[in-house]
């Protein structure tokens, strides 16, 4: 699943390291969401999106909805 | 997950441990029952008990011990070692298949094929949490 977390955490100026601390996981976890290899479940993604206060939609992007024109 | 929960399962587990290790030693101790496997249980079983117990017991008051066993069990964690696990299985589940076909054809007895499954078994399950670990 594609998403934003990269994106915002720049904007934000967050590090990897603080995001994790902030929702309770590794900084590995982190990394493998930003490179779109682990899908999070529902808890995780809307722990992320609150730390950006943004819905979970805004943060991580469905491929079919990518996809569409 | 909550970290108390955490710390109770494991308490729990390490205890049982100590039983396991307790029971072998006084097997060995008060009789011949497979000497040298009690003595090798004991050995495994008992300090690997008493030590997590003990670490677990010290993680109660101290919040850096705390924040490594929540993220221990987070979820991509949990994720990747119940992968392993399911691959493991179905390894395991054909070498034991293919181990009771030519097994009695090479002159392997239950016992050592049983040793070199249990070895296998734990190589097998540690390479796929490895290979999990890079893919996600």
């Amino acid at each position: 699943m594609l998403n934003r977390i990269k994106e915002l955490r720049k904007i934000n100026k967050i590090t990897q390291d603080e995001l994790a601390e902030l929702v309770e996981v590794s900084r590995q976890t982190i990394i493998s969401l930003e490179k779109g290899k682990y899908n999070p479940s529902i808890f995780l993604a809307y722990k992320i999106s609150k730390v950006f206060n943004l819905m979970i939609e805004d943060v991580f992007i469905f491929e079919e909805i990518a996809k569409e024109p | 997950m909550k970290v108390e929960y955490l710390i109770k399962k494991q308490k729990i587990f390490s205890l049982v441990f100590i039983v396991i290790g307790v029971t072998a030693l006084i097997l060995y101790l008060l009789t011949d029952i497979q000497d040298g496997i009690m003595l090798g249980i004991t050995s495994g079983f008992l300090p690997t008990g008493i030590g997590l117990l003990i670490a677990y017991k010290k993680a109660e008051n101290n919040k850096e011990m705390q924040k490594k066993i929540v993220i221990e069990n987070e979820e991509r964690n949990i994720f990747i070692n119940t992968k392993a696990g399911n691959s493991s299985f179905w390894i395991s589940f054909w070498i034991v298949f293919v181990g009771t076909i030519f097994g009695p054809i090479i002159g392997l007895n239950l016992s050592q094929f049983g040793s070199i499954l249990l070895i296998l078994m734990g190589i097998i399950y540690f390479s796929n949490v490895a290979i999990n670990h890079n893919k996600y």
